[in-house]
């Protein structure tokens, strides 16, 4: 080991997560004739929009890729990125999109994406609006890997919610399934309340500022008439403001990747094949591992 | 060079092999739960309808939840995440995912021993603790004061014309000039400073406890320099 390993931060990052696109914010988050300095995966990096041309600089004054999908602009410190993870729902007509803008959070970002796979924390920590106490049951689902994707799933989830979204009048039972495309994007597919064969998505994408602090982008993309983008966008603040406390308060602060660490139980599968999931991806940023590695 | 994130306490036995105190026993009534430091670690403590007090490591065996900010019903913990409910023994007995579930007794939080005397509630973290304290006489909890500097028991009474005998290694009785009778004892908490708890004699008046407190005020503000609240 030479000192380069200090001078080259990336050189700490794992090739699995430093291959791939981050997103940054919105474009209106970055309004005409701006220039300013954000962080992605320990890095400085610089955001100009003249009129409507955006550029994106990184380390040594390297120009970083960009692209702009799923409301938000994206880019990677890899020259070669893996290409960005589609969501078909989104070419799809009849849903509305909502943003809700970054939330920083300090915690892993992988510790976002996990508690956002969880349903068992619904009646505690959402209590009275996604679960009850009464109806904390996590009944048996299936989790498996899309091979060819290389991306998990978690389907046939379903759970008791007294006010599944802000489209609901009743409690019911809502079905879920959820898609973990990128290490640090998470979508949940969720049973729509006004047309119960359709899917209204939520999702994450989370951009990793340092190992222990992330800025949380999150989206809605829904068929919900009834309600307006600002009843919407206070619904999902609502809910991830409470997530937040939780997220601050987990010790350790970086997710763990030895089973021994912590104690999964069955309604933790998906986590369980998430955290499989990293370590075969080599993944050791952000996590217990990377602490030890480094 | 290498840096390593300790992130979890595994074995704090070398650290403190000595009883710590970590509060005035009126500090945590029954039904409550607070966050302690000891050194660098991390404690949840609470007090169970039974009138104990119970300190657990500050994480929950599941996913990592501080249980600090769980809620105490009964003599049993519930953490805040997803409702795992831990007995007074730090034994699971409930996983609300999984209702018809008993838990396997392996399941268990980090527990430590605790013990109360002097008009403080103390604990080992070593798990080979020397014999608990026993401070003798009846004592009533006077005031807890944060000091920004971690500062030696000695550091402390230094100039400040009392006498004292030590109790433990973190504790003393003091007499002073006016006679009350106070024991004063320092909770280290690492980078986050310490804690130093006074409870006086139970038979000195109720204006002993304004006036132990203000001593106590000024005493701080003369260490770190600051005037007096
Ligand atoms: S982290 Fe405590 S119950 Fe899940
Ligand atoms: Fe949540």
């Amino acid at each position: 080991m030479t000192r380069t390993t200090i001078d080259q931060p990336e050189m700490r990052i794992d090739p699995f997560t430093y291959a791939h696109w981050y997103a940054l914010g919105r474009k209106e988050d970055f309004p005409e004739g701006c220039a300013l300095n954000t962080r992605l995966l320990s890095h400085s990096i610089g955001i100009r929009r003249d009129t409507d041309i955006m550029s994106i600089t990184g380390p040594q004054g390297r120009a970083l890729p960009i692209q702009h999908r799923y409301g938000h602009v994206w880019t990677s410190l890899s020259d070669s990125p893996r290409p960005l993870f589609d969501i078909p729902e989104f070419a799809e007509p009849g849903r509305r999109l909502v943003t809700v803008g970054g939330v920083r959070v300090r915690c892993s970002g992988l510790r976002a994406v996990e508690n956002f796979l969880d349903m068992a924390h619904f009646p505690f920590v959402h209590t009275d609006i996604l679960g009850v106490t009464e109806h904390a049951e996590v009944k048996k689902y299936d989790v498996k890997m899309d091979v060819e994707k290389d991306e998990i799933w978690a389907t046939q989830c379903q759970f008791f919610q007294p006010v599944a979204a802000a489209a609901s009048v009743a409690g019911d039972m809502v079905h879920y399934q959820y898609r973990v495309p990128h290490p640090h994007s998470v979508i949940l597919y969720k049973s729509c309340p006004v047309d119960p064969d359709a899917w209204d998505l939520i999702g994450l994408f989370i951009q990793p500022l340092e190992e222990e602090e992330c800025l949380v982008h999150s989206f809605l993309l829904v068929f919900d008439d009834n309600n307006t983008d600002t009843a919407l966008l206070h619904f999902q603040q609502n809910i991830f403001l409470q997530d937040r406390v939780i997220l601050e308060n987990q010790v350790p602060a970086r997710l763990p990747l030895d089973p021994r660490q912590e104690t999964p139980t069955r309604a933790d599968a998906s986590s369980i094949a998430y955290r499989r999931w990293l370590k075969r991806n080599g993944v050791t940023w952000s996590t217990t591992r990377g602490a030890e590695i480094a | 060079m290498n840096h390593t994130t300790k992130n979890i306490p595994t074995d704090p036995k070398n650290c403190l092999t000595d009883w710590v105190p970590v509060g005035l026993t009126n500090h945590i009534p029954r039904g409550a739960v607070v966050r302690a430091y000891i050194d660098q670690f991390d404690i949840a403590i609470w007090r169970g309808e039974d009138g104990f007090v119970r300190a657990w490591e500050n994480r929950c065996p599941h996913r990592g939840m501080r249980l600090s900010y769980g809620f105490v019903q009964g003599n049993r913990l519930t953490c805040l995440y997803h409702g795992w409910t831990f007995g007074g023994d730090g034994i699971c007995h409930l996983i609300p995912a999984h209702p018809d579930l008993t838990p396997p007794e392996t399941i268990h939080t980090h527990i430590y021993p605790t013990c109360e005397t002097g008009g403080l509630i103390w604990v080992a973290l070593a798990s080979m603790p020397a014999p608990a304290p026993v401070i003798k006489g009846a004592w009533t909890p006077c005031r807890s004061l944060h000091f920004v500097q971690q500062i030696t028991l000695a550091a402390l009474l230094a100039d400040s014309g009392l006498s004292s005998t030590p109790l433990t290694e973190y504790a003393v009785c003091a007499t002073r000039k006016n006679q009350t009778q106070a024991v004063l004892a320092i909770q280290p908490m690492g980078k986050h400073g310490m804690m130093v708890h006074c409870s006086i004699a139970s038979c000195d008046h109720e204006a002993a406890l304004h006036d132990t407190s203000r001593w106590l005020m000024t005493r701080r503000a003369k260490i770190e320099d600051t005037v007096p609240e």
